[in-house]
Order: C-alpha cells, then sequence, then structure tokens
C-alpha cells in the first residue's frame, strides 16, 4: 500500500515536471529574441571578448558604469576599463550605408536589449551614442 | 643643538647611492639650464590615469587684461568647439543658449579705462552654487575645479541665481551629437568645467591654447614654480567681487 503511494507521488511529480519544461520551453521558443550587434572590436588585447564575461556583462553592467562614473566626475579617474565611451567605441553599429547609427535605431548596440526589455536610458540624452560624435 | 645635528648624522650613515642620484640630477639641471632650453619643466608630472586627484594642486586660470585684444573672440569660439556649446541647431537666441565663457566690456565713468575680458565660472574656493545645490551635483572637485554633477543634477537653478558671476546656463533643449568627452543634455546646469578632461590629460584648457594674446595662463597655485603662481608673485591682480571672498581660482590682472 505504502509502496504504490509513493510511486503514485513521484509519478505525479514526474508529471508536474515534465509539464512545467514543456511548458516553458514552449514559452521561450515562440518569443522574439533581441538580435545582438557584435562588438567591432575587442575590449581585451587578442581575445575576442569583453571587459568581463558576456554574462556577468548583462547582468550588471550598470553598476560598474554607475561606479565609474561618480570616480570619474568627483575624483578624475579616468581609467579605461568601465568607461562609457569604451563601450560605445567598441560596440558601435553600422547600417545598411556604413553610417555609424545613434541610440535612435533599434540596431544601436544598447537599444537593441533596451527596447526588447523595456528599459527607458536616460544616458543617452547627454552622452554621445556613437564614436566621435559631434565632431 | 650641533651635538643633536652630529648624533643625528651618526644614525643615519650617507647614502651613496642617493647621493650619486642628487649629483646626477643637478648636472642635468645645471646642463639644461646652460643649454637655455629647458628653463621651466611644468608642474609636477601627470597624474597617472587610475589615481584620484588630490588637493596638492589648485588649478587657476590669470587673465592679463592689458594683453586682451579689442574684439578678439578667440577663447570663446575655442571653448564653444572644445565643449559643443556653440553648436546649436537652432537661430542663436542669446538670451537662453548655453555660455560658458563670454567677452565683457568694461569701463571706468571717472577715468573713461576700458577694458575688454573674458568672463567665466570662476572656480571659486567657496563657490556658493554648491551652497545652495540641494542635491549635492553642484561641488569642487579636490584640485579646486567647480563642476555639476549632471547625473544627479535635477535643473533646479538655484546655482545660477546664487552665481555672482552669471556663469552658468541652463539646457532648454534637447541635444544630439554630443561630444564624447563632453556630455551634456537637456534639463542640467552647465558651466566652465575648466576643461576638465583635458586638465586630467595634463593639457591647458582650450580657452588657453587659443588666446593669440598669450593673455591667459593656466596653473597651479599651489606649485610656487608654477607660471601662474611667478606672475601672481610679480604682478597685483584682482578677484572679481573679492568683497564677496569668494577665493576665486580666475585671476585677473590690469583692471
Amino acid at each position: 500500500m505504502r509502496t504504490s503511494q509513493r510511486s503514485n507521488t513521484l509519478l505525479g511529480l514526474a508529471t508536474v515536471a515534465v509539464l512545467l519544461i514543456s511548458g516553458s520551453t514552449a514559452v521561450f521558443a515562440g518569443a522574439p529574441v533581441p538580435i545582438l550587434p557584435e562588438a567591432v572590436k575587442s575590449a581585451v588585447e587578442g581575445e575576442r571578448s569583453c571587459v568581463r564575461p558576456a554574462q556577468e556583462m548583462r547582468r550588471s553592467h550598470m553598476d560598474d558604469l554607475k561606479h565609474q562614473r561618480d570616480d570619474t566626475v568627483h575624483e578624475g579617474v579616468r581609467t579605461k576599463r568601465f568607461a562609457l565611451k569604451e563601450c560605445i567605441d567598441c560596440h558601435v553599429t553600422n547600417d545598411a550605408n556604413g553610417e555609424k547609427v545613434s541610440i535612435k535605431s533599434r540596431e544601436h548596440f544598447c537599444n537593441a536589449c533596451h527596447s526588447y526589455t523595456g528599459v527607458t536610458l536616460d544616458c543617452w540624452d547627454c552622452h554621445a551614442s556613437q564614436p566621435g560624435g559631434g565632431q | 643643538m650641533s651635538k643633536q645635528i652630529d648624533s643625528t648624522l651618526a644614525d643615519h650613515p650617507v647614502d651613496g647611492a642617493r647621493r650619486d642620484f642628487i649629483k646626477q640630477s643637478a648636472a642635468a639641471t645645471g646642463a639644461a639650464l646652460a643649454s637655455g632650453v629647458l628653463l621651466y619643466t611644468g608642474d609636477a608630472t601627470a597624474k597617472p590615469i587610475d589615481e584620484p586627484i588630490s588637493a596638492r594642486q589648485r588649478w587657476g586660470i590669470l587673465v592679463d587684461t592689458t594683453k586682451c585684444a579689442d574684439g578678439c573672440n578667440d577663447c570663446v569660439t575655442a571653448c564653444g568647439k572644445e565643449n559643443g556649446w556653440s553648436n546649436v541647431e537652432h537661430d542663436p537666441r542669446p538670451k537662453t543658449d548655453a555660455q560658458w565663457i563670454r567677452t565683457v566690456e568694461i569701463r571706468n565713468k571717472l577715468t573713461g579705462s576700458e577694458h575688454s575680458l573674458p568672463l567665466m565660472c570662476q572656480h571659486c574656493e567657496n563657490p556658493p552654487c554648491a551652497d545652495v545645490c540641494p542635491t549635492g551635483a553642484s561641488f569642487r572637485r579636490e584640485d579646486g575645479i567647480v563642476l555639476v554633477d549632471k547625473h544627479i543634477c535635477i535643473g533646479c537653478r538655484y546655482c545660477m541665481m546664487a552665481c555672482p558671476y552669471k556663469a552658468r546656463s541652463f539646457v532648454h533643449e534637447a541635444i544630439e551629437n554630443q561630444i564624447p568627452y563632453a556630455p551634456r543634455g537637456k534639463g542640467t546646469v552647465e558651466s566652465c568645467t575648466m576643461c576638465v578632461h583635458r586638465v586630467d590629460d595634463d593639457r591647458d584648457p582650450a580657452c588657453v591654447e587659443a588666446c593669440n594674446h598669450k593673455a591667459l595662463v593656466f596653473g597651479d597655485l599651489k606649485d610656487p614654480n608654477s607660471e601662474i603662481s611667478k606672475q601672481m608673485r610679480t604682478h597685483t591682480t584682482k578677484e572679481l567681487r573679492a568683497d564677496l571672498g569668494l577665493n576665486t581660482g580666475v585671476r585677473y590682472k590690469g583692471l
């Protein structure tokens, strides 16, 4: 009796697990994913990588940028590793005509993800969103 | 007293290598002076980019109004170009467009003497703009440069009211195509930064570099050997509205 109860419970759990997995797969498969433009150059010399692994950058680039901005504005620290200008220099995107796109374009590296996630940024109200802008 | 000195010397035997180094340095300096090429080596070596600024320096600008030519606008043009504030797409609106630096003509009513001079943020030691700022966005860097941290500026414009020099501007309209090292945007207050991006890179501000009349001198007010300190030691200089006790970093000669 006990054994059959246990096996029933296990069967139930397994069913739930299978449902969950298949359900989630179905959801992910149907949603559009952001198209991320490739960086034009590598931040780390000789390697095709960013200043930190991509997974970390996706999660916490805003913390790095915020920390750097305070250090730069108030203390004059001008290291390049987490400087916004350096992000832009690497991640600049060219459109079909070979022109650098501004933040207004969905092809812009930052905009590609942020428009997908519905995050409105005000970095670009002040900062240049293309290398060498205005010059 | 002499005994004390003797004992101190005895406790610290002469460091041969150090003495040699000093001798060589002295010789090198002498040679440079003799050739007449290297008379002024400038301020201390440039700060490494990963080190914070310190209060060992206080940056200042000395304006020689006797050399400042009538009708010359080179410093203003250079500033506008360097920092992108003169690059307006609409028709000029002098009352509201940003002005980080302007030339001012002054005339003494009694004597009739006239002067032309550039007027910008005076980079006060006790800046009234920072006093009134409700968010801490207006602040003075350790090295004396007064800035707006636009990340925390809410655009209330109290600082503009407090500044006795009318040195600050408000950005009324959205801006595009900013210059990467000079971010500026709608809803924030801005003013002369003493070209802080250049100063951190051990270069002179754009206005100083652009002045063909050598009327502007930039340097470290705390370094007695800097050009600006030497000139301030040998000439009478004035700060504008000295009665306010702000101890400005920008000084004027010949007023």
